[in-house]
């Protein structure tokens, strides 16, 4: 992912408080709190607030990795978290619970902000955006996971991959679906076929959106239906593919 | 396909059997209504639909949505258009993949609204109301003596004391008749917040240095409850 970079210089001034880094940053943990809960309390108030002892907070949590900081966060955040996820509109058709989301964000807000990246959020907003950004991915693989669940009939999701894998275990297997996809290119003869296999399996559409789509190759559906019908017969017979598919 | 002859779902219950193209439009949901009135009846027809819809889920299984951006990589799109260029490659996917744009547009709904920027609207009021409270033989320093208040069916009992070196003012409270969470009491003095404090579990709280003239609030998630009654109580001891 890409980061905001700071837009002004480091000084001695936090960029986002009226206190001294110094002094910011030989506070306790316990007196940050509660002053993060004072000047929290006050933005709830439409009152003027200091969000520097937050910044400092969450510098604590991702940069020095302080537990009790780290704590706090989660639990401050965590309704703002929510908020979001729920006022997004897909929540409600995933199936997941808002604590799922809350947790998920979090998590993967933290594997983000590294201590060297933290630099990259001088502020608070910038810190509470990448946040909400991150909250914004989890919903998105939530949906995700949910229309693959949908498109794939359910003996292929039994011993088939899961959506949510491992990062490392993700690669690995986008390197072998890629190479199945180079095969199965090799086995294509023209434009048509190409268009009906990329358009069936790789965007999940039903011949009669693949025509709709590209009425200059197609004389009409049933053209579609023709050509499918001779890509997946070819395919069937492939021990090769067999083979693979068997993986 | 389908080499299964002398299987019991070998040979076609109402010929003509379905022809190839009509089994695919039936696996697709695209196909006529008498054509899934004979696959009902028909198990030889009904076996060549299913291994047409196990060989399309096989392809589906690998290729879905392969090219498509992670949504990390989408969320960085959406960075890049307040921080940097956008990636040339990703967004080429993007224009051409209803999937992707639907997603972005979903994250964008998320992101659209500054996280943190506009305070909600103002909180509904609800001023406690003092209880009639039992004789004591008087307070003492070690014994603070209690005072109870209400607030619709929530009850409120808080306690001062006198603390510390030098002497500053303590308040302790207990907020009861409620399941919510996240609740915090704050001090207020002409309007502003002076010092805040979550609720712990048991719905209890401690403030310290409570000033003279100070209301006492406790912000629940859609209203507060203002206990003003305390600068009457704070005036026996200042
Ligand atoms: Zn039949
Ligand atoms: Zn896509």
């Amino acid at each position: 992912m890409q980061y905001i970079l700071p837009s002004q210089p480091a000084s001695r001034r936090s960029a986002i408080s009226t206190v001294e880094v110094g002094q910011l940053r030989q506070m306790s943990v316990a007196t940050l709190v509660e002053r993060c809960t004072t000047e929290s309390e006050r933005f709830y108030r439409g009152q003027p607030h200091d969000p520097g002892y937050s910044h400092e907070l969450f510098r604590r949590a991702l940069v020095e990795r302080d537990e009790q900081a780290w704590e706090y966060i989660f639990r401050h955040y965590s309704p703002l978290v929510e908020s979001w996820v729920r006022r997004s509109g897909a929540f409600s058709s995933t199936g997941e619970t808002g604590e799922f989301f809350v947790v998920s964000a979090f998590t993967r807000f933290w594997r983000a902000v590294t201590p060297e990246k933290f630099g990259s959020f001088p502020t608070l907003a910038s810190l509470l955006h990448y946040l909400q950004l991150c909250a914004g991915c989890v919903v998105i693989d939530s949906v995700r996971a949910q229309s693959w669940a949908e498109m794939l009939p359910e003996e292929t999701l039994q011993n088939g991959r899961s959506p949510l894998t491992l990062p490392d275990e993700e690669a690995m297997e986008r390197v072998h679906r890629e190479e199945f996809w180079n095969y199965i290119n090799t086995q294509l003869n023209d434009e048509a076929e190409r268009v009906v296999v990329y358009n069936s399996f790789v965007m999940g559409m039903k011949p009669g959106d693949i025509y709709t789509g590209r009425p200059d190759l197609f004389d009409g559906i049933g053209e579609v239906y023709n050509v499918k019908r001779n890509v997946l017969g070819r395919l069937s017979r492939n021990q090769e593919l067999r083979r693979m598919l068997a993986l | 396909m389908g080499d299964d002859e002398g299987s019991t779902d070998g040979a076609c219950c109402c010929p003509p059997e379905l022809d190839e193209l009509d089994v695919l439009a039936a696996v697709d949901g695209e196909a006529s209504v008498a054509v899934y009135a004979h696959l009902e009846q028909c198990s030889a027809c009904a076996s060549r639909a299913q291994q047409l819809r196990t060989l399309q889920g096989q392809l589906r299984q690998q290729l879905f949505r392969l090219f498509c951006p992670s949504s990390d990589e989408l969320a960085a799109c959406i960075q890049a258009d307040t921080s940097g260029p956008l990636n040339a490659h990703i967004t080429n996917h993007i224009l051409g993949c209803p999937s992707c744009q639907s997603d972005l547009a979903l994250l964008a709904s998320i992101v659209a609204r500054p996280p943190h920027s506009t305070p909600p609207p103002p909180l509904h009021r609800v001023i406690a109301q003092p209880q009639p409270r039992a004789p004591t033989k008087g307070h003492t320093w070690s014994q603070p003596d209690t005072r109870l208040y209400r607030a619709g069916t929530l009850r409120i009992s808080l306690s001062l004391e006198r603390y510390g070196n030098p002497l500053g003012l303590r308040l302790r409270g207990t907020l009861r008749g409620t399941r919510q969470r996240a609740i915090t009491a704050s001090l207020i003095s002409s309007g502003r917040v002076i010092s805040s404090t979550p609720l712990d579990f048991y719905g209890s709280f401690t403030l310290n240095d409570v000033p003279n003239g100070a209301v006492l609030s406790l912000r629940l998630p859609t209203y507060e409850i203002v206990v003003e009654a305390l600068q009457h109580l704070l005036h026996e001891y200042y």
